[in-house]
């Protein structure tokens, strides 16, 4: 008996298709949670280096029109220490995600860590290196944070300096920040733990 | 063309049809993840274990498969080894995986994998493909070495991470940008064509 070529076509792609299916459905069931582990501790390694005083950090999900936010309380037995915020948004290539640290009233930045971003190497990429970032330490939350090129800002301008030849990487990552925390802050929710007080 | 011994067919993918310097396929991973040695290495080594997992399935399916969907079951073949590797680096080696980003998963459409497939793989036997695979794979990866240590000797100072470089060294910025890999690339074509010139005519 001779099969149809339209028929043997038809089995042979069906028969590929349904063996890779199956392969990939075990590989993802081996590989799912140990891919979320590396994650999660690339995560709670970053809220460690921030606030090194905290002893615990308890997870909480908040919802920001549709869009939740994971936020993380850092305490020391029963007291506040901080709060680390999960923040996402678009980069220069492609989606950059950090921590934001910030104080217990949330006025003020303790500082941040790049978890994921897909920036130019050499350039962009640097706001992973901790001499562009300890710049975040202490600056204001009720005020903009802004930057400048090339120089050194002025002390309590709330500025920083822009990575070399990354403006834009730059703007991308302050607009991360600029956007969330003060929406955060201002939820009910969170205004009633941290008090009416700016 | 010579007679294809196994010798010859394992040989030709490292020197005489180098995937790089002479066919110039997978030209975009050859180009985009070189800026550092341990980046342009295990690019080479996942799309070698593809290139080589593909090409025994592929050999080894060659009578079963219909020549009118070829071209799609070499795809869904690459495709399954490909989110196969995905899925091993980021739960095994998550650093080198977010290094990489999006290019692991455009090994799919890698031409050095499905041009073997469709030149080599669904004509010959699994032995053959096999040891066509290993050499194409082994003649990669040592042109992505070469171009990766030009790179980051030059761009960053270091050879894996390791500083190689005197401190007084100051790093050439282009060699990290995508210029760097062109010119690198450009120059190795060169090299090697003078190299081959001179001795086919015997100088």
């Amino acid at each position: 008996m001779k099969m149809s070529e339209t028929l043997r076509m038809v089995i042979v792609l069906t028969s590929i298709s349904i063996i890779s299916g199956a392969s990939l459905a075990v590989v993802d069931s081996v590989t799912k949670t140990r891919v979320n582990l590396n994650k999660q501790s690339a995560l709670s390694e970053g809220l460690k280096r921030l606030m090194p005083k905290a002893d615990n950090f308890k997870k909480e999900d908040i919802n920001n029109n549709g869009k939740v936010i994971a936020i993380y309380r850092a305490v020391k037995g029963d007291t506040l220490v901080g709060w680390g915020f999960h923040l996402k948004g678009p980069g220069f290539s492609d989606k950059i995600e950090i921590i934001a640290a910030v104080n217990p009233k949330i006025t003020r930045l303790l500082g941040i860590e790049v978890l994921e971003q897909k920036e130019t190497p050499g350039l962009g990429d640097n706001m992973k290196k901790e001499s562009f970032r300890k710049q975040f330490k202490g600056l204001s939350i009720n005020r903009k944070i802004e930057f400048v090129k090339n120089r050194i800002p002025e002390k309590g301008s709330n500025k920083i300096q822009a990575l070399a030849a990354a403006t834009y990487s730059t703007r991308y990552l302050l607009d991360i920040i600029n956007d969330n925390i003060n929406k955060i802050r201002n939820m009910k929710k969170i205004r009633h733990i941290i008090g009416g007080e700016k | 063309m010579k007679k294809a011994t196994p010798a010859y067919e394992f040989s030709k993918g490292i020197w005489k049809e180098n995937p790089i310097l002479v066919q110039l396929l997978g030209m975009c991973p050859t180009l985009a993840v070189t800026s550092t040695v341990i980046n342009g290495v295990a690019m080479a080594l996942a799309t070698s274990f593809v290139l080589i997992m593909s090409s025994l399935i592929i050999s080894s399916l060659r009578k079963i498969i219909p020549s009118s969907v070829r071209i799609a079951s070499f795809i869904v073949v690459i495709a399954t080894f490909v989110t196969l590797v995905d899925s091993f680096l980021k739960a095994y080696f998550y650093d080198i995986s977010k290094a990489l980003g999006p290019f692991i998963p455009l090994i799919i459409v890698n031409c050095l994998i499905l041009g073997r497939q469709e030149a080599f793989a669904s004509k010959n036997t699994v032995k053959m493909s096999l040891l066509d695979a290993f050499g194409m794979g082994i003649g990669f990866f040592l042109s992505l070495l070469v171009l990766s240590t030009v790179r980051e000797i030059l761009g960053f100072g270091t050879w894996f991470g390791i500083q190689v470089m005197p401190d007084l060294f100051n790093p050439w910025m282009v060699m990290i940008m995508a210029p760097g890999a062109f010119l690198t690339l450009g120059i190795m074509l060169g090299a090697y064509g003078i190299f081959k010139g001179k001795k086919s005519r015997g100088v």
